[in-house]
């Protein structure tokens, strides 16, 4: 695995350049978009797996961390949904230049799907997309994350913990991350089965739990001309748990149906 | 985020295995220690809700150079070829660090930086390795004292409404320590991972085990004599997180009547912060202490 920063001197962004195993590599690259906040920090692992089985089968893949979050410049306040889809693009030529490949693939999960999908829409060299878990309803994510946040918070801040009473809290912050209204606003305007998609031929929708959220986002896309395949993965995680934070679970059966979407 | 700050990203160590980012104000001052921001548990280098991160950056303006890294077998960096446990292997990996900076930065002048078991590393690290000249230990070692203890029952009374639910805990602890899991339970009490692996799936990268245990107090005020006695420079600080064994901002020196510390030692407390520092005021309030303490200690 290569780390560097890669785009503006200005503001640049860390990568995680995973080079194929192999020096025949496949003239196949992949770009792997992160979830948000405590879902990116749990999902480090497993988008690292990922990463490597994608490596072990002579793929380029490239891990990145947006503007704003994880190793990249920027502070966390100034995160907006615009700015990332942007970034994604900025990673995919990116690796188009460090390994020559042609053309690239998207993989994201939750949030990061549904940013690699935007990203994807219109642009000329992609291949395929795969979307694990991806974020359908932004509102829907909104109140998940709050609730998960007060859960926590309810938690962390016991009588024998803490000191609730001196903590403050602002409503622009969930699960230790800001969320300022702009990227608020960007989240509740996310609905990803009224988003218009172009040139987006192949996608899979790799899914821990059986949501007909995800069955409403592949008829979209199949109406939009994209060939969608759902795969149903048994092992399933919430994102939003106390479980994933503390273990940084693999799903290892998820990360090869994602891969093997990925690779025919 | 100054435009002029450096960003870089390296693979350090004898075998340059481990992946550290390295963030650098315009001007470097060579007379300035470098901090190494080392891991907390098993999360990556950007730390719990991306403190190290911040940290990290609130440091750079106070003017230091910042090295935030993945231990081996942490994040995005593989285990050790060598098999140290999981105490070992991170002192190890220190020293090599020191070694590899040492040699790109022309100096032998280092902090370390960590929260948790990081605390304990960077702790080991000094002990070991006279190049660490100070270290920032957040919810670090900490000692019962009787003001401790009064505080503890005062607390446990106040949050369980009488002295008989109180006494009724307190003796099923007991209970544990003697059929022995009382061990066993220490990395769940104090916010540590249980093991990566679930059953039923193919083995991640391995990740070092690790169970936190603290060293005892007499080897811990030996090993506080030695560092003061280097001019060694050293903030303890402790969150509310932590408060089934820390609960007052004087407890750390009163554990150790027997340490001279001279003006070696900082202490502070922040009771309002949970021990990953979720609300965004908490990590406000814990970066400006730590760069205060730099900037007025090197």
């Amino acid at each position: 695995m290569n780390p560097f920063f890669f785009g503006s001197s200005e503001d640049p962004l860390f990568g995680a350049y995973h080079p194929p195993g192999d020096q025949r590599g496949k003239n196949r690259g992949v770009v792997i978009c992160n979830p948000f906040g405590d879902e990116a920090i749990k999902a480090h692992r497993a988008l690292r797996q990922l990463a490597m089985t994608l490596a072990e089968a002579r793929v380029h893949a490239l891990r990145f961390d947006y503007y704003g979050t994880g190793d990249s410049s920027g502070d966390g306040e100034e995160g907006r949904l615009a700015r990332w889809c942007d970034d994604i693009g900025d990673a995919a030529d990116e690796l188009r230049d460090t390994s020559g490949v042609a053309k690239v693939s998207f993989a994201g999960l939750r949030l990061g799907a549904s940013l690699a999908l935007r990203a994807a829409s219109g642009r000329r060299d992609l291949d395929r997309v795969a979307l694990w878990d991806p974020v359908v309803d932004g509102r829907a994510y909104l109140a998940d994350l709050q609730r998960f946040h007060e859960a926590y918070l309810e938690a962390e801040f016991t009588p024998l913990g803490p000191h609730i009473e001196t903590a403050e809290f602002t409503p622009h912050e969930l699960m230790g991350f800001p969320v300022p209204p702009e990227l608020r606003a960007e989240l509740e305007a996310l609905d990803l089965t009224t988003e218009e998609v172009t040139k987006v031929r192949r996608v899979t929708i790799v899914a821990s739990t059986k949501d007909p959220r995800y069955d409403a986002l592949a008829a979209h896309l199949s109406e939009q001309g994209a060939d969608v395949t759902i795969e149903h993965v048994p092992v399933g995680v919430n994102w939003n748990s106390d479980e994933t934070m503390e273990s940084s679970l693999v799903p290892t059966e998820a990360i090869d149906a994602i891969a093997g979407s990925l690779i025919p | 985020m100054s435009p002029t700050t450096k960003h870089k990203a390296l693979l350090l160590g004898e075998h340059e295995t481990m992946v550290g980012i390295v963030t650098e104000p315009a001007s470097v001052d060579p007379s300035r220690p470098i901090f190494l921001v080392l891991n907390a548990g098993i999360i990556h280098r950007i730390g719990a809700h991306r403190n190290a991160v911040n940290i990290a950056r609130e440091l750079v303006r106070a003017g230091f150079v910042v090295i935030r890294v993945d231990l081996s077998g942490i994040g995005d960096s593989p285990r050790r070829r060598d098999a140290l446990d999981f105490n070992a292997s991170a002192v190890a990996d220190v020293v090599e660090l020191m070694d590899h900076l040492g040699r790109l930065y022309e100096t032998n002048r280092f902090v370390a930086l960590g929260l948790c078991s990081g605390a304990d590393n960077a702790f080991q690290s000094a002990v070991r390795d006279e190049r660490l000249v100070g270290a920032v230990l957040l919810d670090g070692y900490a000692y019962p004292t009787r003001p401790f203890r009064l505080r503890d029952i005062a607390t446990r009374i106040q949050a369980q409404g009488s002295v008989a639910n109180v006494a009724k805990k307190v003796a099923g602890k007991v209970v544990d320590r003697a059929i022995g899991l009382g061990q066993a339970r220490l990395p769940q009490v104090f916010g540590e991972p249980p093991p990566p692996e679930a059953e039923g799936e193919k083995p991640p990268p391995a990740v070092p085990d690790y169970v936190r245990e603290f060293p005892p107090r007499d080897d811990v005020a030996r090993q506080l004599q030695q560092l003061v006695d280097r001019d060694f420079r050293m903030l303890w600080l402790y969150t509310g997180g932590v408060g089934r064994y820390f609960n007052y901002e004087g407890q750390f020196r009163d554990s150790f009547p027997d340490v001279d510390f001279r003006d070696a030692l900082d202490v502070v407390h922040v009771p309002e912060s949970n021990h990953t520092a979720t609300p965004l005021a908490s990590q406000r309030r814990i970066r400006g202490a730590i760069a205060d303490w730099a900037r007025r200690r090197f």
